[in-house]
């Protein structure tokens, strides 16, 4: 079911005293962000930081990121993610995920992914360059082919065997 | 997921980052795109499981790993010189060489100071009894990094490298090196019950050790190279834990040839499943779980 980006997280109908991000999605759906879930993203910092913004009253007059290849349905989950995590330190690649979680919310992130992946989503995270989310996509997408054959994989994810047969004989 | 090649070529490297070994290399080779990408995930790997072999016969070596690219390749090579000799390394494959301190003494140090393979050096300082100092040429010392292997203990069976993912099977026990492996140290290890994969692979060391051409002096297989021409198989066996175990089987028949009972042995090495039936019942455990 679609949502409903009206009542969704990001939707612009947020509290006026939160310091908010504001988006336009690819559809053109204003979203807005909290300061803290927003600076998940990479590009959000590098925008804030390209233009000066550097004080909360910035960030309320920012004009919205134009977000031209993330959809309004991939970003309502994007906030979804950042917003869950908003209170975690900064990235580090093979360090992150070892932050004390507790369980409630290990389980929120299988759940949250467990029927969510796609490519929009994945797009989404790496445009916006959201590490903690793209490195949960990646893995979430490399278990789907956990102990699968060579010609499982390629037909989980639509790959055309385009090697000769000499050079699989080569491979074997 | 579907389409995994319309996504971006930075989040495919990241999802084959993600894989364990096995469903990595199964993921390389389903297509020439992604096998491209996956030869981009070699400092994973390099963490991970290494394919390791002597250098003395490189294009054995490499043929028998199906996309050399893929991998950081670690050469033991306990004279290090002789396969640069006979063989100039691979362009686009990243070399590390895993040397041994005892061998220096066996070195033809002139030949090495010549040739002075480029790659990098893991030094392998064995500090168990009877074994001292290092003849290291001055040059691989500056280049070496540091491997403490202490082989006094029984606990030695893989080597961490590089971090406590890394699992290598040192293998360097074949081969010359292993001529000046003091005695009592070898025995310890054949003493090793627990350490099952370990004693398989020293056992037939030990017989590498006991034959008698092991001993000829360095002159000798300087002289005559082809003497001296292994043919190395690799093969990875799954263990239930989780890790790899890497095989290392010699064929030297020339070797052997005044052996009657370990050229028998090396006749029927033929496959994977009769060598490890050969080496030890106990492999068939994963033989069961399922080697590819």
């Amino acid at each position: 079911m679609a949502p409903n980006f009206e009542e969704a997280p990001g939707s612009s109908k947020r509290l006026k005293e939160e310091i908010l991000y504001r988006f336009h999605s690819k559809e053109g759906h204003e979203f807005t962000m909290e300061k803290a879930a927003a600076e998940l993203s990479g590009v959000v910092k590098q925008i804030s930081q390209d233009l000066g913004i550097d004080d909360d009253e910035s960030i309320r007059n920012m004009k919205p990121i134009p977000l031209i290849n993330v959809s309004s349905e991939a970003f309502h989950y994007v906030v979804k993610w950042c917003e869950q995590h908003k209170t975690m330190p900064p990235w580090e690649q093979d360090k992150w995920w070892l932050n004390e979680r507790d369980e409630e919310m290990k389980k929120w992130e299988n759940e949250f992914l467990g029927g969510l992946t796609s490519e929009q989503l994945f797009d989404a995270a790496n445009y916006m360059d959201i590490k903690c989310l793209l490195d949960k996509c990646a893995e979430t997408v490399a278990g789907m082919i956990k102990g699968k054959s060579v010609e499982e994989i390629r037909e989980i994810w639509e790959l055309e065997n385009d090697f000769t047969p000499e050079e699989e004989e080569a491979m074997k | 997921m579907k389409h995994f090649c319309r996504l971006p070529i930075e989040v495919q490297h990241k999802i084959l980052q993600h894989m364990p070994m096995k469903d990595f290399l199964k993921t390389a080779i389903t297509s020439k795109a992604i096998m491209e990408v996956a030869s981009t995930c070699r400092d994973k790997f390099w963490n991970e499981t290494l394919y390791v072999d002597g250098y003395g016969v490189p294009s054995n070596a490499l043929g028998d790993i199906p996309n050399p690219k893929i991998f950081k390749l670690l050469f033991h090579d306990s004279v290090v010189d002789r396969g640069v000799i006979f063989q100039p390394i691979p362009t686009g494959i990243d070399v590390r060489f895993l040397t041994m301190e005892v061998w220096a003494d066996l070195s033809p140090l002139p030949i090495l100071k010549r040739h002075q393979p480029p790659g990098k050096y893991v030094r392998v300082r064995l500090n168990g009894p009877e074994v001292n100092g290092s003849n290291l040429p001055e040059w691989l010392c500056e280049n070496a990094e540091f491997l403490e292997v202490d082989l006094s203990k029984p606990t030695m069976d893989y080597i961490t490298l590089k971090g406590p993912r890394m699992n290598l099977l040192y293998t360097d026990f074949t081969g010359m090196g292993s001529v000046n492996y003091p005695q009592a140290v070898v025995e310890s290890w054949l003493r090793m019950e627990r350490e099952i994969e370990l004693v398989n692979v020293l056992c037939e060391s030990y017989a590498f050790r006991m034959s008698s051409m092991w001993h000829f002096i360095p002159e000798y297989w300087v002289q005559y190279p082809s003497m001296f021409k292994k043919r190395t198989a690799l093969y990875r066996v799954p263990r239930a834990d989780g890790r790899i175990l890497i095989v290392e089987f010699s064929d030297c028949k020339e070797c052997y040839v005044t052996d009657g009972v370990q050229h028998t042995i090396i006749q029927r090495f033929m496959d994977l499943e009769t060598a490890l039936r050969v080496l030890a019942p106990r492999y068939h455990r994963f033989l069961v779980a399922g080697v590819e």
